[in-house]
């Protein structure tokens, strides 16, 4: 027999080896690092969880008991480094570097492609790398920086890398997708990262390492040249006519009708989870988890109109075809009668776990509080009030552009405070608080995440006990 | 890839002797008749008679009775496998000649099957197992490897399911499991190998039930790997040889063997009536503080119910057919059968159907050419029904059905379950019989083969078949009424699957015989083998059907296409070379050497190629000057030998790459309120590649002794074996840091595997003086098997509930399938008992305790504990035989003892203490106040101790001993059957499964390898009767 008689390569299934040959192949490879955004290591789970129960915007809720067990370990501040949420952050964050890590290693030596679309899968691919790795080092503190796709198992098996070191990676990408990105893409390429999403997410990276001049650059650029403005009314965000509208600047893209009952698939879960429970909102009822905390609703000032977009309150009518005419004063898992309403679409097909609307990433709204804060309560059309300001007055449903009743000025008390107490109303429910709170330092002393048990060591997540099985050389944070 | 011409027919030619031809006759043919015996006086049929130095000759009929014209003046040789050879000089015509031969003083001659060859037993060195046609044909199966039960020492054969026509599969292991993933043999029939795997390269249970059993002349299971080495990378499960019937030269034989019988399941569970049901249900219910069922409220009202059980089994008929015809010539022999089996199942909607037919042929075409073929045709049919393996199956659902529901409406319509029925299970008399469904089999096994003997000892062989396997399926669930939960009109549905499985075969040997000397004997052989197996398919289905007549694919709305899908995936292909070489020194010292290099195209380049080696010794002390006087002692044999051979079946094909997976979708575009999002493809590999993957190794030495005492009255085999497998593959989870999910099939495990092999045969009476003779054999065998070292993999699971709790666990310094899980310490009898307990969330009295194994003062996850092992302690077969006069008996009993069976269905026949339908009668012993009961749990519904949850308290002892099979037959004189045209008849009454001694609760102890009983399809018990004839 002829040598080659045992040289067989399979015929129904693309290797490594043969991929990575066209343009096509190179979009599929960023498309694929894309789309762990909207599965259940980022916003379809891992992040609502550590984003807002874990802060004090939100709780558990849900049917009590063991009921979301894994939410009530972050809501109480007693996280086994087994905790689904935690596990699912981090490996949905490295399985989405590893797809970024292979665009940058495999695309530029792809022959047969337009140099145009080149270069919009580099940056996308450096974009979507810095986000993971965002998300990575806020959340778990040094964590192994791969940069280049391991082929074997012990490339994979690093150590963990400074967390200065991910941060001057992050900013290296981030420059780099800027350089690399459009300002805008339209028809069928809607959705992808773009110049300003790159230049935004740096400013917010900037801020959390508090270098505030660099951070105000960046918001002001992004303010400035993205054409970007405030949608005249807060609800429009959140509705499925405005996706990736005028204010978006990025966000996860979901649709529906494809799947059921996974955190994994191309729907949203939150319209189901979060929907109040039991009362047939959503198809399947609703679950009612991540319900508002009642300090958190009283904290809203008279005439805030996100509140009514943001949540529901005993007494808020509900469509047609619910199970009663309106919110109830309480619901099983929610004692005061709120609910989450932000991401609520409703039934809108006949699948459950399956919203189509997207999610935010980063809207304009919350550039202008970047600047606000790293500018502090500076006059001027670029300064840090007139930024504040203008999503205040948004919030009353005033003129954005014209001073108003409402305004902070340069005798507020404590701007910074102001600044993230508004953060903290503007972005609720988009899975940031948490990171707010770790950031300024007022996680570990806010009396409603004392009483919930919050230790020091909470400033960073565990590092996930699988990971640790897998990688012998990966050390646990303290106290886990 | 070229193969060497085959040469023969030129190369032949002139060495052809003159054939006898009439011209040349110069004596008178004077006519012989007579008899050929055994020592016992009774008739040797099949005995070939040759006039010596020519090729006029014939063979004996049933009764050994015979019939010749030969040259006056002649000599008769009469020879017969394992009998001394005689040869008789004839004087002139003779009609009453009688010739008794003696068994051959070896008495051992039997041949075996070794692989590219055959040995006589005395030389064999290794562990070889042989199992007769004749005690296959004696058990009504329809896998000829369920004949194997019981009776190859170190062989395991479980059904995995009671199904009609063995269609659960069967599971053969030889010497236990030494692989957490396939542990199957090699099969080989007629020298083909069949395929082991999937078109993954995942190995899967081969289905032999396309083999008819009658056809079978022998099995031969190669058990240790000096003897599997020759088969080298597929031989580390063992390898089992079926060899088919092939003709003799002499009178054509004829032979019509039919049965017909009856099966019931040997066993029926003792379930709940509806009034008992409804008890048990009101109770949990008020336990828990739930309101009552309205229709259960009144127990005594419901009375009996549904017994659902009867409603579901049945009984069956099983009947079968064949009729075969030998014979020939010395120059051309055949052996042509054709068979009609056809079993239903003993629950309803089950069936199974096969059409056989072979031809095997030998022609010797000259002096030093031969060719022969071996050509099989299966059509087979079965309906089966969702049984083991689902525990969504018919007879999980039998068994949760609660008595108070009926099977019909008023209506005549299918009832089925509602949520008022606080039940929403399907009725398992509709799920059984609902879809349409019929799978198709056609299997064409065929091997052709030329071999050249150009000097005497020297033979070119080349072999070269095909196993084609065509399979068709196609189903249709049609829509019930308008108010079915499940059934909803423009619910139906279809689906249809094409497999074309072929395989091919081409193989060429150099043999060399050679006896040098008195003493050296040599047997060398080279071979080279090449096979390749593919596979394709094709499926579709569709949904939403308006009507239910029309029920192809066609007829189905095309919008609503299910799914569709099929490949044809690349080849696999293996090239071994191999070769042997087995020196005898005086009879008494015995050598083989055996070594295989073997290549298989499922691995990465540079690691396709492994080198499998064996050697053995054996020493006949028996023929040594000391012993041979012994008189006592007519056989002494002890062997040794040591291998090397290779499992590829849980590697994978290809498993070395890393594959794009090219599923990875996002949406792009406007907004999904305008329907203007687009699903993109993403493609990224979601597993690493991992180069180094080879198959699983397999170090196995042996030892043996063969003992014949009293003229081998009594004969005994003892083999010893030890295996080492150093790189069993497990599934190892990367580290995300990879940017991968998918676990990478690795080399990591270390495992052992020690055991032991019995088989002892008595002859108690041998029939002296007229009298009857009585044959006891037993086979026994244990083995010891446990992973050493996990290496880099990590502790993991196996076989999980339908709520994906793992029950079988792999670990370090565990045998292989351990059971895993809480261990249950009694019931909590008082709240005292449960204050003082370790935190046990939802507990109250009445309650499992669950032992707090790391004394942490709470019951969670991190106390369990290994529970169980599947693996049998010892198992055994013996056989009693006796004949007297015509009349036989033989009873075969069978048995495992020691193994430890998950019987995850008392998840079910005990639910009803959860509410979670009906239940065993076990449950009226629950507990109901302190002291009533501390094993059956108190009734609640919601179970809010989970007491259903993996534990040791629905581990059970498996062990089993059963009278398979129970024959008595009657051979009808001589005398009588002269009137009809028949030479011989026998008719017969067996049953099999008569009686079964077990302690497990569940439906039948045989619950297939993994020791899981999900809902298994038990074993039927079998009354039947039949006949031989032959004419």
């Amino acid at each position: 027999c002829g040598k080659d008689f045992l040289d067989v390569s399979p015929t129904n299934s693309v290797t490594d080896e043969n991929f990575y040959q066209n343009e096509t192949d190179a979009i599929q490879a960023v498309n694929a690092a894309y789309a762990e955004l909207s599965r259940g290591g980022q916003y379809n789970y891992a992040l609502w969880g550590i984003g807002d129960i874990m802060s004090d915007n939100s709780t558990t809720g849900g049917g009590g008991g063991g009921d979301g067990i894994e939410e009530q370990q972050l809501d109480f501040f007693n996280i086994p480094a087994s905790n689904p949420m935690t596990t699912r952050l981090w490996n949905g964050c490295y399985v989405g570097i590893g797809r970024a890590n292979l665009v940058l290693a495999r695309v530029p030596g792809i022959v047969n492609m337009r140099a145009d679309i080149r270069k919009r899968c580099l940056g996308e691919a450096q974009f979507l790398r810095a986000k993971y790795y965002f998300d990575l080092v806020r959340a778990y503190g040094d964590v192994p920086l791969i940069i280049t796709p391991p082929t074997k198992t012990e490339d994979s098996q690093a150590p963990r890398t400074p967390a200065d070191q991910v941060y001057a990676q992050i900013i290296t990408d981030l420059k780099a997708a800027a350089d690399a990105l459009d300002d805008a893409y339209s028809g069928d390429d809607l959705g992808r990262a773009t110049k300003w999403a790159a230049k935004g997410l740096l400013a917010k990276v900037y801020l959390t390492q508090g270098n505030l001049p660099e951070a105000a650059a960046q918001a002001r650029a992004v303010i400035a040249g993205s054409g970007k403005s405030l949608w005249a009314d807060y609800g429009d965000n959140f509705k499925l006519a405005n996706e990736n509208g005028k204010e978006s600047l990025f966000e996860v893209q979901y649709i529906n009708g494809k799947n059921e009952y996974i955190f994994d698939g191309l729907g949203f879960v939150g319209n189901e989870f979060f929907g109040p429970r039991g009362q047939k909102l959503t198809p399947q009822g609703g679950y009612g988890f991540n319900v508002p905390e009642q300090e958190f609703v009283q904290g809203y000032e008279n005439g805030d109109k996100r509140r009514d977009v943001t949540i529901w309150k005993p007494g808020d009518v509900y469509p047609a075809g619910s199970a009663t005419d309106a919110q109830p004063a309480s619901l099983q898992g929610s004692p005061f009668g709120y609910n989450c309403k932000k991401w609520f679409v409703g039934k809108t097909n006949t699948r459950v776990w399956d919203s189509p609307l997207n999610f935010p990433v980063l809207r304009l709204a919350e550039v202008y509080l970047i600047l606000a804060e790293a500018a502090g309560p500076t006059v001027g059309p670029d300064g840090g009030l007139e930024a504040i300001n203008k999503v205040r007055r948004r919030a009353f449903g005033l003129p954005i552009d014209a001073p108003s009743t409402r305004d902070l000025t340069v005798n507020t008390p404590n701007f910074k405070q102001a600044v993230i107490r508004e953060r903290r109303y503007e972005l609720a429910f988009e899975d940031d608080r948490w990171f707010d709170l770790k950031r300024t330092g007022d996680l570990l002393t806010l009396p409603a995440l004392q009483a919930k048990g919050v230790k020091s060591f909470n400033l960073l997540l565990p590092i996930p006990q699988t990971e640790r099985d897998a990688n012998p050389n990966l050390t646990q944070n303290p106290g886990y | 890839c070229s193969l060497p011409a085959l040469a023969a027919p030129a190369l032949a030619g002139g060495s052809v002797p003159p054939l006898a031809v009439a011209g040349l006759r110069v004596v008178a043919d004077v006519p012989v008749s007579g008899r050929v015996t055994q020592a016992n006086g009774e008739g040797l049929p099949g005995v070939t008679i040759i006039v010596k130095g020519t090729t006029i000759g014939t063979s004996s009929n049933a009764d050994g009775g015979f019939s010749l014209s030969v040259p006056e003046g002649s000599t008769l040789v009469f020879s017969y496998v394992g009998y001394v050879r005689k040869e008789v000089a004839l004087t002139g015509a003779t009609s009453s000649l009688t010739v008794m031969l003696q068994e051959d003083a070896k008495a051992l001659s039997e041949v075996v099957v070794v692989g590219y060859g055959t040995q006589e037993r005395t030389s064999v060195t290794g562990a070889v197992s042989s199992v007769s046609g004749k005690d296959i044909a004696s058990q009504p199966v329809s896998d000829p490897t369920q004949a194997l039960q019981g009776r190859a020492a170190g062989v395991t054969v479980t059904q995995n399911s009671g199904a009609p026509g063995g269609a659960g599969g069967t599971s053969v292991r030889v010497r236990g499991i030494t692989s957490a993933g396939n542990n199957s043999p090699l099969y080989v029939i007629d020298g083909y190998p069949l395929p082991s795997s999937d078109a993954n390269g995942n190995g899967v249970e081969n289905q032999l039930n396309a083999i008819n059993p009658s056809d079978i002349e022998s099995i031969d299971v190669l058990k240790d790997a000096s003897a599997t080495a020759i088969y080298g990378l597929r031989a580390a499960n063992g390898v089992v040889i079926i060899t088919t019937k092939r003709g003799k030269a002499g009178t054509a034989t004829v032979n019509l063997d039919a049965y017909m019988g009856i099966q019931r399941v040997w066993r029926k569970l003792s379930l709940l009536n509806a009034e008992e049901y409804a008890v048990i249900n009101n109770e949990s219910r008020i336990a828990k503080g739930d309101a009552l069922l309205p229709q259960l409220r009144d127990p005594k009202a419901l009375g009996e119910g549904t017994n659902w059980q009867d409603q579901v089994f049945r009984q069956a008929s099983i009947q079968s057919y064949n009729l075969s015809a030998t014979g020939g010539s010395d120059k051309a022999r055949y052996a042509v059968s054709g068979g009609y089996f056809k079993q239903d199942g003993t629950i309803i909607g089950s069936t199974f159907e096969r059409f056989t037919l072979r031809a095997n042929g030998d022609v010797q075409l000259n002096k030093i050419l031969k060719i022969g073929n071996s050509i099989s045709l299966t059509h087979l049919t079965d309906r089966q029904v969702d049984t083991g393996g689902s525990e969504f199956g018919v007879l999980s659902n039998v068994l949760q059905i609660p008595a108070t529901l009926p099977v019909y409406n008023f209506d005549g319509t299918w009832y089925e379950p509602g949520l008022g029925d606080g039940y929403v299970e399907p009725n398992p008399v509709l799920q059984a019989l609902i879809t349409n469904s019929k799978f198709t089999r056609n299997r064409a096994l065929t091997t052709f083969f030329a071999e050249l003997e150009p000097l005497k000892g020297l033979r070119f062989r080349t072999n070269v078949g095909a196993d084609l396997i065509f399979d068709n399926g196609n189903a249709f669930t049609p829509s019930l009424g308008p108010n079915s939960p499940r059934n909803a009109p423009g619910t139906a549905s279809a689906t249809a699957f094409n497999n074309y499985n072929p395989s091919y075969l081409i193989e060429n040997t150099l043999s060399y015989d050679r006896t040098i000397g008195e003493q050296h004997q040599l047997t060398l052989l080279v071979g080279q083998s090449a096979q390749q197996f593919t596979y394709s398919t094709i499926f579709a289905g569709r949904a939403g059907y308006s009507s239910n007549t029309l029920q192809q694919i066609d007829n189905g709305p095309i919008n609503a296409l299910l799914g569709n899908g099929g490949f044809v995936s690349a080849p696999d292909r293996l090239a071994s070379y191999f070769g042997r070489a087995n020196y005898e020194f005086g009879g008494k010292y015995l050598f083989a050497a055996t070594a295989r290099y073997d290549g298989s195209s499922a691995f990465a380049p540079g690691r396709k190629f492994g080198f499998f080696p064996g050697v053995s010794a054996g020493w006949r002390l028996s023929e040594e000057s000391f012993i041979k006087d012994i008189s006592l002692i007519s056989n002494l044999k002890v062997r040794a030998g040591w291998g090397r051979v290779g499992n590829p079946l849980n590697a994978g094909r290809f498993a070395y790459l890393a594959n794009i997976n090219s599923g990875i979708t996002y949406p792009f575009g406007p907004t999904s309120a305008q329907g203007t999002q687009n699903i993109v493809t993403g493609a990224a590999p979601t597993k690493l590649q991992n180069p180094d993957l080879q198959w699983e190794i397999n170090e196995q030495t042996n030892v043996g002794i063969d003992v014949g005492i009293l003229q081998n009255r009594v004969e005994a085999t003892l083999d010893l074996y030890n295996r080492r497998s150093p790189n069993l593959i497990s599934l190892v989870p990367p580290a995300k840091t990879s940017g991968t999910y998918e676990p990478v099939n690795t080399n990591a495990i270390d495992s052992y595997n020690r055991g032991l092999d019995l088989s002892v045969t008595t002859r108690n009476l041998t029939g002296a003086n007229n009298g009857p003779t009585w044959t006891t054999s037993l086979v026994f065998s244990t083995y010891k098997s446990q992973i050493d070292k996990l290496g880099v993999a990590v502790p993991f699971n196996g076989l999980a509930d339908r709520n994906g709790n793992a029950i079988v666990r792999y670990d370090q310094g565990q045998p292989f399938g351990s059971f895993y899980g809480y261990v249950a310490d009694g019931l909590f009898q008082t709240a005292e008992d449960v204050a003082g307990h370790a935190s046990q969330p939802g507990a109250a009295p009445g309650d499992i305790r669950f032992r707090d194994l790391n004394g942490d003062n709470v019951i969670n996850d991190l106390d369990r504990d290994f529970i169980g092992d599947p693996n049998p302690s010892f198992n055994y077969g013996i056989t009693n035989t006796v004949a007297w006069r015509g009349f036989d008996l033989s009873v075969f009993l069978q048995g495992s003892q020691g193994n430890d069976v998950y019987n995850l269905n008392r998840f079910y026949t005990e639910g009803g203490l959860t509410t979670n339908g009906n239940s065993s009668t076990r449950v009226l012993k629950r507990w109901t106040g302190p002291g009533t009961s501390n094993d059956v749990p108190r009734a609640i519904a919601g179970d809010p101790n989970l007491n259903l949850r993996i534990s040791s308290y629905f581990v059970e002892d498996g062990s089993y001993m059963r009278i398979k099979l129970l024959t008595v037959g009657y051979t009808i004189p001589k005398t009588i059957l002269s009137r009809v045209a028949a030479q011989s008849l026998r008719l017969y009454v067996s049953s099999q499964n008569l009686l079964t001694l077990t302690e497990y609760m569940g439906f039948d102890p045989e619950v297939g390898p993994g020791g899981v009983d999900r809902g298994v399809y038990p074993q039927s018990r079998v009354f039947l009767a039949g006949l031989n004839i032959g004419f």
